[in-house]
């Protein structure tokens, strides 16, 4: 029993050895635990090498990346990562969730908008290359002359629009959307307090596991949103 | 000559290709196998640390055999809480649940010397200190506990955040002060000071578990007495 939880003891040290280890013990060998815990869980979220060498040269671009999202439905309890590496946030890069994230994986699913009155809009373009996905595309035209409310009322408005579905000069634009192999995206996603960014993704490709590997540029920052407190908590639920 | 070369020659290919396959990455089902083998072993490690110690068990062997009772410990939040596997760091405890892992109700936490209760949508509690007295000798029906014993549990949400509000303020009953938060002494031997606890969660469903308690109960103990009981092996 004390080998199941306390590892395997050296032979030196065998007969020496009659209580548990010391507390002191035990903490460091979590620690040491949960650091190679945390490494394979980043080796298992690493794209695979062959993704990452088709795009090494868009990747050289500044405010571009490839991420693999896992999803939630799966992977939420199943990893250190808060979220289960499910969402990832554009601005702070990262997989954890609870401090704004832009993009979460659920259900075959993207979506947007997590906490409090962020919200925000994705539209897909179909099968086209992440390079061609620019400011000028047609679809970005709506996501780029948006404005962010600066009420709360207005925001919860915005909400309720993107949770409908909305068309816009052909386009639809809804705070959800369907994953499609090889299709494109764009995404506006506002954080109020944090950021506010319209970025362009590609899907580049889909694992057994159902986790999605994306290549995306942010093609627009706008000023970090704020909630006018006269009318509104930007506080987060 | 030509056969030897070609054998060579095939050789090589073969070693070659053996290096290549070992120095590929592990594929995503391997490593995904070894996360949970390492999260397997991590809840072990991080079980057996927040175990209370072998003389803590023994002071306390007769009362555990009680029902609805048990021994704990409270990892210190603002230092634990991220550095361990187990969801709020061991700071937390569910007397429902009987785990340290927050997450779908907890009843007290440790954090900053403070022992808290109530943390998430409408829950709430209230938190007294009773003084130096003996476990065994606390009773419903007296100064301090009455008041916890006689409190209705609020149904609406209006009420249950009154409750919050009047907890977070704190409130005086029977010449003791009932709040959401109380100072953890540390000059106070936790076996002469108990802190009484009335915690009040939104209603989850939960059922009566009062046999499944005593059997979770009973192998934790089992578990405990094997993981502290020096192997005769050794």
């Amino acid at each position: 029993m004390l080998k199941k939880f306390f590892g395997p003891i050296p032979i030196n040290e065998r007969v020496a050895i009659t209580q548990p280890p010391a507390r002191s013990v035990l903490e460091d060998q979590i620690h040491q635990m949960l650091t190679q815990l945390k490494q394979t869980e980043q080796e298992f979220l690493a794209p695979s090498d062959r993704d990452t060498a088709k795009y090494a040269e868009f990747l050289t671009q500044p405010d571009t990346g490839l991420i693999r999202l896992l999803p939630r439905e799966v992977f939420q309890d199943e990893l250190t990562i808060n979220g289960g590496a499910a969402y990832y946030s554009f601005a702070r890069l990262t997989h954890e969730y609870g401090f704004g994230s832009d993009i979460e994986l659920q259900q075959n699913h993207f979506s947007v908008g997590f906490a409090g009155a962020d919200f925000g809009f994705l539209t897909r373009l179909g099968k086209v290359s992440i390079e061609e996905v620019t400011l000028d595309h047609p679809a970005a035209q709506f996501l780029l002359t948006f404005a962010a409310p600066t009420t709360e009322p207005a925001a919860r408005d915005q909400q309720r629009r993107a949770s409908a579905g909305f068309d816009v000069n052909g386009f639809s634009y809804q705070n959800r959307v369907k994953v499609r192999a090889k299709n494109s995206y764009l995404l506006r996603s506002i954080s109020y307090g944090a950021s506010d960014l319209l970025v362009a993704f590609r899907i580049v490709s889909q694992d057994d596991d159902g986790s999605v590997v994306i290549v995306w540029k942010i093609l627009k920052k706008f000023p970090s949103p704020q909630l006018t407190i006269a009318n509104a908590s930007p506080g987060k639920v | 000559m030509t056969r030897s070369k070609v054998s060579l020659f095939l050789l090589i290919v073969l070693l070659a290709t053996a290096i290549n396959a070992t120095a590929q990455p592990m594929d995503r089902p391997a490593l995904l196998s070894k996360i949970e083998s390492q999260r397997e072993q991590l809840r072990a490690k991080e079980a057996a640390f927040l175990l209370p110690s072998e003389e803590d068990f023994a002071s306390f062997r007769d009362f555990l055999l009680q029902p609805d009772t048990g021994l704990v410990r409270l990892m210190p939040r603002e230092k634990y809480d991220g550095e361990m596997l187990i969801r709020g760091g061991g700071a937390y405890y569910s007397f429902v649940k009987l785990t340290n892992a927050y997450g779908g109700g907890s009843d007290i936490a440790l954090e900053q010397e403070t022992l808290r209760t109530g943390f998430a949508g409408a829950d709430f509690g209230f938190l007294t200190v009773i003084g130096d007295v003996p476990l065994d000798g606390i009773s419903l029906d007296q100064p301090g506990v009455r008041y916890l014993a006689a409190l209705n549990t609020p149904t609406t949400e209006s009420e249950a955040r009154e409750q919050q509000r009047r907890s977070s303020l704190g409130v005086e009953a029977d010449g003791f002060f009932l709040q959401k938060l109380s100072v953890y002494r540390r000059q106070h031997h936790l076996r002469l000071t108990f802190y009484q606890l009335r915690g009040i969660r939104r209603a989850r469903g939960f059922q009566s578990h009062s046999s499944r308690h005593r059997r979770k109960r009973d192998r934790w103990l089992e578990d405990a007495e094997e993981i502290l009981r020096p192997d005769p092996d050794q």
